[in-house]
């Protein structure tokens, strides 16, 4: 009976010592950062109700949204697409970059070069974007947007606006009344 | 003839070869990168055009550009201040965070919660902010901007905004006639 015991305790120990050596730490890492990823919204050409290509928040129905995001390799702080010279080195990494509404709506961002039809010798830069035109009957009021690239390897980076969790403006895009 | 001419390829040749690498070395890496920081520019309280504390790259003489910074540890993902609760490290390390304008001014961020004034069941987010009032006689036009984070040990990470270096209206300053 003992010696049972004693083999059921042994057995139990052998079980949870493995789980117990696997738990983190306090001072481990809790994520490593695998992406400097920063992104922005911006007003598009369509149906704008100001200045278009602009830093803004605030829309009116029927405007567009644009998001923009730089994805930098957190090693080296370079762009794993080399401003448009690595577009393979993009595919073989698996680099994928989302902009997410609070709503449930995503929008898959394009890395291509900005200003897209750049004249003479004007400098040009390479970086990921997304539209989304505001539905004309979408309701006034505030969406949280955050952004995620993600890879082949699975890492996984999210942007949030600075001051996310707060009830600060500059966190949600603001639709108003047209 | 012949010799000269050959001569004077080689040398041609040594030149070029001697300038070419010069070229490439902007494409290597910049080094570790030991914090991830993202920026953003909100309009202050101060003589406001248009809704306060919303994103915006374009103000009137008169008006509060705020710059907004979030500094994480990109070995772990957080905040080295551990949101307000351990100011003695970001002490213990040195951080400066400041930002730049390409006519020579700098201002100091100043790491501190928001909301300010916070109702205690108020969430809040703590990340560097400072603000500058664009004087009534200040030329109009587009100021590149940028911001830099040092500490003690050395670290210099340099964040600009997405597009810059490219003739888009998102990344500088505009300042317009109120």
């Amino acid at each position: 009976m003992r010696g049972k015991a004693i083999l059921i305790a042994g057995a139990a120990l052998l079980l949870v010592l493995p789980l117990l050596a696997s738990a983190p730490g306090d001072a481990a890492p809790r994520t490593r950062v695998a992406y400097w990823l920063m992104a922005d919204v911006i007003r598009g050409s369509a149906d704008a109700a100001g200045a278009v290509g602009v830093q803004t928040n605030v829309f009116k129905q029927g405007e567009e949204v644009v998001f923009r995001a730089r994805v930098l390799d957190i090693t080296t702080g370079q762009d794993p697409g080399r401003a448009g010279q690595g577009l393979n080195a993009l595919r073989d990494l698996g680099l994928k970059v989302t902009a997410y509404l609070e709503d449930g709506q995503s929008f898959p961002m394009t890395y291509g070069r900005h200003p897209a039809q750049a004249q003479g010798r004007e400098t040009i830069s390479w970086f990921w974007t997304a539209s989304w035109k505001i539905p004309a009957s979408q309701g006034p009021g505030r969406v949280k947007w955050w952004v995620i690239a993600t890879d082949k390897a699975g890492t996984s980076t999210r942007f949030d606006p600075i001051g996310a969790g707060t009830n600060l403006p500059p966190i949600a895009l603001i639709i108003e009344k047209r | 003839m012949m010799r000269r001419i050959v001569m004077f390829l080689c040398a041609a040749l040594l030149v070029t070869v001697a300038l070419v690498p010069a070229r490439t070395v902007s494409a290597g890496p910049q080094g570790k990168l030991v914090y991830w920081v993202t920026a953003d520019l909100v309009r202050g309280s101060i003589q406001p055009t248009g809704t306060v504390c919303v994103q915006t790259n374009v103000y009137k003489h008169g008006e509060e550009v705020v710059w907004r910074v979030k500094v994480l540890d990109v070995s772990s993902g957080e905040d080295p201040g551990d949101n307000g609760k351990n100011p003695a490290a970001l002490e213990e390390r040195g951080i400066k965070v400041t930002a730049y304008l390409e006519n020579g001014m700098s201002f100091p961020l100043r790491y501190g919660k928001h909301p300010g004034r916070a109702g205690p069941n108020d969430p809040v987010a703590w990340f560097w902010a400072t603000g500058w009032k664009v004087p009534d006689d200040f030329p109009t036009g587009r100021l590149k901007w940028w911001v830099v984070v040092t500490d003690k040990t050395g670290a210099f990470v340099r964040f600009d905004p997405i597009g810059s270096g490219a003739h888009l209206p998102a990344p500088p300053i505009i300042i317009e006639k109120r």
